[in-house]
């Protein structure tokens, strides 16, 4: 596999990176930023913005962040080029519309550490960022979570080992929209013989569109998306 | 494969949708929820069901 890099270990530590991909979501990307601790690596994947996104990186001040940029080719291909770029053991991943809690990759990482090595990967808690029927039936029925079985990790709030990323090769970038790549890729990591596991101490809080429209085409999209997971 | 049930949606038929809302009705009393608050998440709820199972049947004629 030409496109992903050896695991490198830092001193023997968990050494953690956040990818999150992005496109024309600059304010909402800049805040997530700012949520982020100094100490991760952070990679944002600009999947063709064209809107004042390139200028987020000279507004926000973090020790690591780095910027890296593609043609539009949808989430998947955004977060397997952060991948590619990523130095940590552990690659955390969260959208551009999230404000992660201050320790949140640090718990992630650190259930991971403290689980045996056939754990690939595990998902956190997500809330709302504010209030609205939205945010409120999202919340309740855990739609940004993994499911009870934890059959699949959702990448507004999860991580794997960068290990288990490289050996089943990242995310499935012919799916092209928002929906259905995250299953797909927890499927083959469990397929690989690697089991999930929740963290519900690592939290992220979602800013959901109080958009009756918005939430059907989301919903729309995940329909497409899982088709072809099952296809 | 049985981990796709988790994603694979229930035929978009009457009866199946009251099942379905009827289910999810009981969760939210045993939640406390309000009458109003329940009256609105049955209604995104069937917004969630249409909008999936469309996606679902326009993704499974693309992939075929």
């Amino acid at each position: 596999m030409p496109y992903f890099k050896q695991t490198q270990f830092y001193g023997g530590a968990v050494f953690v990176t956040v990818v999150i991909p992005t496109f024309n979501r600059a304010s909402s990307l800049e805040r997530c930023i700012r949520a982020l601790p100094s100490d991760v690596e952070v990679i944002v994947a600009d999947d063709g913005s064209t809107d004042e996104t390139a200028l987020v990186s000279d507004r926000v001040s973090h020790p690591q962040l780095h910027f890296v940029r593609k043609g539009n080719g949808g989430p998947a291909s955004a977060r397997n080029l952060g991948i590619h770029h990523a130095h940590g053991d552990v690659v955390a991943f969260t959208d551009d519309d999230c404000v992660p809690a201050p320790r949140w990759p640090h718990q992630l990482a650190e259930r991971l550490r403290s689980e045996p090595a056939t754990v690939g990967g595990v998902g956190g808690a997500v809330l709302p960022l504010k209030d609205g029927w939205i945010s409120r039936y999202s919340t309740f029925h855990r739609i940004l979570e993994a499911p009870p079985s934890i059959s699949y990790l959702v990448t507004a709030n999860c991580a794997y080992r960068r290990a288990v990323l490289n050996m089943v090769g990242g995310f499935d970038e012919t799916i092209r929209t928002p929906g259905g790549e995250d299953p797909e890729l927890a499927f083959r990591v469990r397929k690989a013989g690697y089991t999930l596991v929740h963290e519900a101490s690592a939290v992220v809080h979602h800013d959901y569109r109080e958009s009756l429209l918005d939430f059907a085409k989301t919903f729309y999209r995940y329909g497409r998306g899982c088709a072809r997971v099952v296809a | 494969m049985s981990w796709h049930s988790e994603l694979l949606p229930p035929s978009l038929t009457l009866s199946n949708l009251v099942k379905e809302l009827s289910k999810a009705d009981s969760e939210y009393k045993r939640a406390g929820l309000s009458v109003q608050n329940r009256v609105v998440f049955l209604g995104l709820r069937v917004v969630q069901r249409v909008a999936y199972n469309v996606g679902w049947a326009v993704g499974n004629n693309r992939w075929r």
